[in-house]
């Protein structure tokens, strides 16, 4: 057991060493090699979630000294929060490497990189130490600069750039933010730093609490991403392939709400009520602009990556209420975005690849030629939307609730939000009308229906969608457990 | 009798049996769902069997919940209960849904998705039994949000054209509008009682007024959208482009009436707050009578229908709105019936003759004797004649008005009622009345007949129940006041006659009137506007600001972005200029003085380097002189 | 006498030195002999100054000492020395005169090995000559070239200006303590003026380093030089360089108030400026010059510090930057000195490609490479002497420089330019070992720094 976090961690690091060990003419075989590592990854973390005892807190821990000068260790460990994570992180790693079946032009880097940006995912996720949670957090970077750069699309070159600097530039302050708390409690262990004799050190210094919260918000905040940071998702999206889109939008955006559940909610309590409000406000912002942005758009990726920054702002607006309610539903939406999310670009690659359009003007009556890739569309479509009975709905429902109970929250603000679902089935139900719906268009006319592969890999994410939003306690019996420890922290301060 | 979840939980499989099949194969089992619905319908005949024998009242005979996730560590539960309301739904519900999956057998089995609509057909009856079996207000929204998934589906069945396109997505916002009430309606519950159950809810707390009226608008609000309320209304009309059985099924009998029994469910709550009930009365009376004057001008058969739903909605919330649950409920369950009979032979009829136009119709009770019949049935129901159950029904909620003390209300509600019965009559004229215009016309379907024939014995039969409805509520019941009964039945014959007078005898030229009144008659052309309004002030200004931002968004936002990045290029380029120009300035200026430096040395402009070397002795000189004038 | 052992390694070099100046007249043939010779000697040096290990003893009467600084100081000198000339060896025949370039290499890396043990001004000066002059020659290495002789000269004229500076400044001090042991110099008190005398002294390294605003010399000299000879100029002496920086600052700095504000402005002027001046750079050398200036801006940073934790992150730094930018360069010198040389790297030599990429990120300051870890010491230091805004400054520089280091991934990785045609001379293996050796250290420095910052006593408060 000691020795599962670090495996399922590190396994796709074996990967990426003999994916770029592969000579030219085996590069074939590199599909194989990813797809195995990452279907031990799944297993093991199906292990690690049937072992899971719900009420035993932080678990499967892994604690040695790393560096023990600056009190930097090797500390791993799952509560229910991180456990849901890991097993979307690994999921849709695999869902990722088959769907990159295709993928020829140097087949070996792509998956190396591919499992090395795995390893950097899986590590956020169980990391319990600040420098070692940086580490796997720029881990990541490189890999999907990669992804895009090299298998993405036309301005792919920008759209990778920007991607890096942006999210580099986000990180650096939460760097500080990590130093100075060291600085002031001596260690860099999140548990620790949760704990009274930290916070009572980060009180004794004056204003640092807020400042470095306000470090942390910024690294985070670009991640989620919130408005107005969140320009570069809707680039990196579009020009990402797609295996890239589905783990940037399934398991890189959470990344960033991880880390305010994580580490600066715990953390710094204080700072995170007193910011509530504010953050609060961008939530509802991004909301509702992101959902009426997403109407305006005419290439279905950037729609979808538009909803996202909507669906994001559900997110943090649960996480700012403080409650509960608000925080199962901000890790429900997660989970559930994760799924949701990258089933629609999965959809919409199996639509690129056959008409090699994405341009909504050129696409239509999806239904009509091939029902099933244009029904399961229109059922992502719908669970994206939040209807009730699929997961969606159960994160959204939840965090509004949280919203109104939370006396951080202004009751307008869920109103507002509340709003937002509305428009949210405006833009996806109009996408859905012009792209599914209707006669078949030029583009759409020949095209084949669903392979065999296809129908594997997602299946999953379908199967997935309907067991959360039917039986929610699936998710959050894991969640709710580990959310009630936060929320004990912040009425701490309260 | 854990058994009651069989009867919402057997279509739901009926439906995930078909959905994931291929297309063939699913239109080849289109008779999965009927069997479905003969097994839910079975049920439901035992479900109201025990709370008959069990006399029940108010209080429910059977309940069960399961914890659907732990919120904080309180479970948060959803379940399932029986009671006498809960009972008369289900039989509502089945027989209907019933009648309507037989007719649609003979109706639709020309269609290449049959498979795919029967499948859809059957998700929304699931979702509609369980809606009314649920005990709390979580299960009956989510079940509420998949009847809308249904109704969208179906209307637009036909997807391939632009009308039911446009109708669908518009019936499925219209609606979540309401929605977004609703949801904040449940947050309030939520933060104030911390559950959802009807029973907490509605007894279990001590609500102040204030938080009443606002929860029990939020709900109303959100019944507004489904029930097709003023000024939510507007979808249901439009929502006749689906097939004719869908729209006897969801837009006329069951889904529509879903706000009303919403509303019913949260009368105690209503009653805490007696702002709540006013409002609803007002809705209710201004959608009634809306709806019966749009009815009057429309020429497309099903939109004079979907009008008269609209209307009689409007009286179903009037009698809400005295607080009478029963009067409410018990014109629910008739209007279920004879609404469901009348989009029924409305569709044999469109299928007769091949249109919708009334104007294109007429002459066919000789050509189709069953339809006219079965639908004169539904017709003399709606209008309110004895011994239909419209008259029963409708009577009930006079009474409750008269009593109530709303005169006016009850004024209104009258000249509703002769609408209704005008409407109705000029309906009949032009379909069945005058001479026939399609001599090839024929009967429908045995399959087709055989429900409307059984809707219409129930429309004759059924309002006969009206006190001991009454009695199973827990209320105390009786036989409609005369004079109420009279008065209404005055006001239906006087409502028939005009009818006749105009439509039938052809003694008013109505084009003539048109032509009078032009402004006028463009009000009612333009259905009070409501349409236009929406779609100037809503949607298009939605739309101009969703482009706004979106070039706000490209333009500013990353427009700042990418300015960052020139910017930085730009100080960048400068920077180095500068670190390379000042040199070369220098050099110029003080590069004359080192000639004598030997010829292979000035090759090397060596000027550069001697700069260099002032450069970093100034550079020290400034140093030294910032220490000294700094002084220590 | 037993003592003197402390100085095998210099010594080795030193003969190393000799013998490789003179291989001609050794059995074996060979263009590339000199430089094996040099390899094997330098690694020897290495190993040996490794087992030999910190001695608290001082030689020539407190005049050395090779404490555990100078011993990580003279390790690293003496490796990367051996890397380099390993590398030369596998490019001997491209490059004319191996045998000078690997005696002179020796040579310099034996003066930057010494100074790294000075204990006193004079000998200070003493091994920063003996470190520096090779220098100029391997800047004018091709005689034909006037561009390079041209660098060559200006860096000559340049650090003998600062070298008198320099030996100005040290003349106050011994004239205001009488003494040039640093342990005298220690106890002694300095009024305003030893302000002064501290900053003439230090204004040499300054510019040694090329710290703003005494860099101007490098990005000439540099873009004048063939890129092996910068290669090793612009990264192995600088080790050695801020060791003597150290040295310096801990002995004035708790005497002389105000040296430690000073340190702050040239830290902050030199991230600035170099940071900004490398992102329109087309020649590699030039932006890697500048791209120095910016490292020594984040070291001087955490010297400004004033804490034993400053310096000796300074000090690892020092290495964790030498290594990769010293590799980054050979590659250049393989490829060619302008961007575009190195487009389409990737489908020519994938391994030198990737390397590219990691010495690089290492250098932004990626996780898990020497570049974070290197930094997050340093800027943990200055944080702990509360300069916040200093280092919120350089890590946001260190995050932006991504954009020029990526420039030259984008040339390696997705510039489009057809195959080229550079003639490798007679290339071999030993020059990608070196690389991978370098890569090696690039990854392991970083992860390994916390048992050698242990052994050199590293405490933040």
């Amino acid at each position: 057991m000691p020795y599962l976090l670090t495996t399922i961690v590190f396994l796709p690091l074996a990967a990426v060493v003999i994916c770029a060990m592969l000579p030219k003419d085996l590069a074939g075989a590199a599909k194989w090699v990813a797809a195995t590592f990452m279907a031990i990854d799944v297993v093991l973390v199906g292990w690690l979630v049937a072992a899971f005892d719900i009420k035993g807190g932080i678990q499967a821990v892994v604690d040695v000294p790393w560096v023990p000068q600056i009190a930097v260790r090797y500390h791993l460990g799952v509560d229910g929060i991180s456990l849901s994570m890991l097993a979307l992180s690994a999921l849709l790693g695999l869902i990722a490497v088959v769907a990159s079946w295709k993928v020829e032009k140097s087949a070996g880097t792509y998956f190396a990189m591919l499992m090395l940006l795995q390893v950097g995912m899986n590590g956020v996720f169980v990391a319990l130490d600040l420098v070692l949670f940086y580490v796997f957090w720029e881990l990541v970077l490189v890999p999907m600069y990669f992804l895009i750069a090299m298998w993405g699309g036309e301005r792919r070159q920008y759209a990778s750039l920007k991607f890096f600097l942006y999210t580099l530039a986000g990180s650096v302050f939460m760097l500080v933010g990590i130093i100075a708390l060291y600085l002031t409690t001596g260690t860099f262990d999140v548990l620790q730093l949760a704990g009274p004799e930290a916070s009572r050190a980060i009180a004794a210094v004056p204003g640092l609490a807020g400042w470095v919260f306000l470090a942390f918000f910024l690294g985070f905040a670009v991640k989620v991403p919130i408005w107005p940071l969140h320009t570069w998702l809707p680039d990196a999206h579009v020009e990402a392939p797609t295996a890239a889109s589905v783990l940037l939008a399934g398991i890189m955006l959470k990344m960033g709400a991880y880390g305010f559940i994580r580490i600066a909610l715990p953390v710094l309590p204080g700072a995170a009520r007193a910011s509530a409000p504010w953050i609060a406000a961008l939530a509802v912002i991004s909301i509702v602009y992101g959902a009426a942005v997403a109407f305006a758009q005419k290439d279905v990726k950037k729609l979808i990556a538009y909803s996202s920054v909507s669906h994001m702002g559900f997110v943090m607006l649960g996480i700012a209420s403080g409650t509960a309610a608000g925080l199962d539903g901000a890790v429900a939406v997660m989970f559930s975005h994760g799924l949701v999310t990258g089933l629609l670009f999965l959809m919409v690659g199996m639509v690129y690849d056959r008409t090699h359009t994405r341009q909504i003007a050129d696409l239509s009556g999806l239904s009509s030629k091939v029902p099933a890739i244009g029904g399961i569309f229109a059922f992502a479509a719908f669970a994206s939307l939040g209807l009730p009975g699929l997961s969606g709905f159960v994160g959204e429902f939840l965090s509004l609730l949280g919203s109104w109970q939370s006396t951080l929250v202004p009751h307008w603000m869920t109103v507002v939000a509340a709003v937002g679902v509305l428009l949210a089935a405006a833009y996806m139900l109009w996408m859905v009308q012009r792209v599914i719906l209707g006669e078949p268009s030029e583009a759409v006319s020949r095209i084949r229906d669903i392979t065999p592969r296809e129908v594997v890999y997602v299946l999953p994410l379908i199967v997935l969608i309907v067991v959360v939003g039917v039986y929610w306690g699936s998710l959050l019996r894991f969640v709710d457990p580990a959310v009630q420890g936060i929320v004990t922290i912040l009425a701490r301060v309260a | 009798m854990s058994w009651l979840i069989a009867i919402p939980l057997l279509p739901a499989l009926a439906f995930v049996l078909l959905a994931p099949l291929p297309r063939a194969t699913r239109n080849a089992l289109r008779w999965v769902p009927s069997v479905a619905m003969a097994g839910s319908l079975v049920g439901a005949i035992a479900a109201f069997a025990t709370v008959l024998q069990s006399g029940a009242g108010e209080k429910p005979v059977y309940q069960a919940s399961v914890v659907l996730a732990t919120i904080g560590g309180k479970p948060l539960d959803v379940g399932i209960q029986l009671d006498a309301v809960a009972a008369i739904m289900l039989m509502v519900i089945t027989v209907v849904g019933m009648c309507v999956q037989v007719y649609s057998l003979g109706y639709m089995h020309r269609d290449e998705r049959v498979g795919w609509y029967f499948a859809v057909l059957s998700l929304f009856s699931a979702a509609m039994l369980a809606l009314v079996v649920a005990s709390d207000f979580l299960l009956l929204y989510m079940c509420w949000e998949v009847m809308g998934l249904c109704s969208y589906l179906l209307i637009g069945f036909w997807h391939e054209q632009e009308t039911p396109r446009m109708a669908s997505i518009k019936a499925f916002l219209t609606t979540r509008v309401g929605d977004v009430g609703f949801v904040i309606g449940l947050a309030i519950m939520y933060a104030t009682v911390g559950s959802f159950g009807f029973e907490a809810v509605l007894h279990g707390f001590a609500w102040t007024p204030a938080l009443a009226t606002a929860v029990s608008l939020c709900l109303l609000f959100g019944a507004m959208g489904k029930s097709a309320q003023v000024p939510l209304h507007v979808w249901l009309p439009d929502a006749m482009a689906g097939p004719t059985p869908a729209s006897a099924l969801i837009h006329a009998a069951t889904m529509v009436a879903a706000g009303v029994y919403l509303v019913a469910r949260a009368l105690p709550l209503f009653e805490v707050s007696q702002v709540a009930l006013t409002v609803t009365l007002v809705v209710g009376t201004a959608t009634a009578l809306l709806g019966g004057l749009l009815a009057c001008v429309q020429h497309d058969i099903k939109k004079v229908l979907a009008y008269s739903t609209i209307s009689q909605l409007g009286y179903m919330f009037m009698a809400l709105g005295t607080g009478s649950a029963v009067a409410g409920l018990f014109h629910l369950m008739t209007h279920a019936f004879f609404k469901s009979l009348l989009f029924l032979g409305a569709g044999v009829i469109i299928h007769a003759v091949e249109t919708q136009d009334m104007r294109e119709m007429g002459g066919l009770r000789k050509l189709m004797p069953w339809t006219t019949a079965a639908f004169t049935a539904g017709a003399l129901a709606l209008a309110g004649v004895f011994p239909f159950s419209g008259f029963w029904s409708k009577d009930e909620i006079l009474v409750s008005l008269w009593n109530g003390g709303h005169y006016v209300v009850f004024a209104l509600a009258l000249f509703a009622a002769f609408l209704t019965a005008f409407y109705m009559t000029r309906l009949w004229f032009r379909v069945f009345g005058g001479p026939a215009q399609k001599a090839d016309a024929s009967e429908g379907h045995g399959d087709m007949i055989v429900p409307m024939v059984f809707l219409g014995a129930i429309t004759l039969v059924v309002g006969f129940s009206s006190p001991y409805f009454a009695t199973l509520l827990g209320e105390k019941g009786g036989w409609p006041d005369l004079a109420v009964a009279l008065g209404s039945s005055a006001i239906a014959a006087s409502g028939i006659v005009a009818g006749w007078w105009v439509f039938g005898k052809k003694a008013v030229d109505t084009e003539a009137l048109k032509a009078r009144f032009p402004q006028f008659y463009g009000i009612f052309a333009n259905k009070f506007y409501f349409d236009r309004t929406y779609e100037f002030v809503f949607v298009e200004s939605y739309r101009r600001l969703s482009d706004a931002l979106w070039s706000f968004d490209a333009a500013v936002i990353d427009g700042a972005v990418n300015g960052f990045g020139r910017a930085w290029a730009a100080v960048a380029g400068g920077s180095w200029t500068f670190d390379a120009r000042v040199i070369d300035g220098a050099v110029n200026g003080l590069g004359t003085g080192v000639r004598w430096i030997g010829a292979r040395v000035r090759r090397l402009q060596v000027g550069r380097v001697q700069t260099y070397q002032r450069l970093v002795m100034a550079a020290v000189i400034v140093l030294v002189l910032w220490i000294a004038l700094k002084g220590a | 006498m037993r003592s003197y052992m402390l100085m095998t390694p210099e010594l080795v070099m030193l003969a190393t030195a000799l013998l490789a100046m003179f291989a001609d007249v050794l059995p074996v043939r060979g263009r590339r002999v000199a430089a094996w010779i040099g390899a094997a000697g330098a690694a020897a040096a290495a190993i040996i100054a490794l087992i030999v290990g910190p001695g608290a003893v001082t030689l020539f009467g407190g005049m050395l000492r090779f404490d555990s600084i100078a011993v990580l100081a003279r390790v690293a000198t003496a490796g990367l020395t051996a890397a380099y000339l390993l590398w030369l060896a596998g490019n001997g025949a491209s490059i004319g005169r191996a045998r000078e370039a690997t005696a002179l290499a020796l040579l310099a890396a034996m003066g930057g090995m010494l100074m790294s043990g000075a204990r006193d001004l004079v000998v200070l000066f003493l091994t920063m000559e003996a470190a520096t002059m090779p220098a100029y020659v391997l800047i004018g290495f091709d005689r034909g070239d006037e561009r390079g002789m041209e660098g060559a000269l200006k860096y000559f004229l340049l650090s003998m200006v600062s070298s008198l500076v320099m030996l100005y400044g040290m003349a106050f001090l011994y004239g205001m303590s009488g003494t040039t042991v640093f342990d005298g110099l220690r106890v002694t008190t300095f009024g305003a003026l030893g302000l002064i005398a501290a900053v003439l002294t230090i204004v040499g390294l300054f510019t040694k380093l090329s710290a703003a605003p005494f860099h101007y010399w490098s990005p000439d000299a540099y873009a004048g030089a063939p890129a092996f000879s910068v290669a090793f100029v612009s990264s192995v002496p600088k080790i050695a360089g801020v060791v003597a920086l150290v040295r310096i600052v801990g002995v004035l700095g708790p005497q002389v108030r105000g040296l430690a504000g000073i340190l702050l402005a040239v830290a902050v002027i030199s991230m600035v400026i170099g940071n900004l001046a490398a992102f329109p750079q087309k020649d590699v050398r030039r932006l890697m010059a500048y791209s120095g200036v910016a490292h020594v801006g984040y070291i001087l940073l955490a010297l400004a510090a004033g804490t034993p934790a400053g310096s000796l992150a300074a000090v690892l730094y020092a290495v964790a930057y030498a290594v990769p930018s010293m590799a980054v360069m050979l590659i250049v010198a393989e490829e060619g000195p302008a961007l575009d040389d190195l487009d389409g790297l990737l489908s020519r030599r994938p391994f030198a490609a990737w390397a590219m990429l990691v010495f690089l990120i290492s250098l932004v300051g990626v996780p898990p490479l020497a570049g974070f870890f290197g930094k997050l010491y340093m800027f943990s230091a200055a944080l702990a002497a509360d300069l916040v805004w200093p280092v919120v400054l350089a890590l946001v520089f260190s995050a932006v420089s991504a954009g020029f280091y990526f420039g030259i991934v984008r040339a390696v990785f997705f510039g489009q330019r057809p195959r080229a045609v550079r003639v490798h001379g007679s290339r071999n293996r030993a020059a990608d070992v070196a690389i991978a050796i370098c890569l090696l250290a690039t990854v392991l420095i970083g992860l390994l720094a916390g048992p050698l910052l242990s052994a050199m006593g590293f405490a933040l408060p």
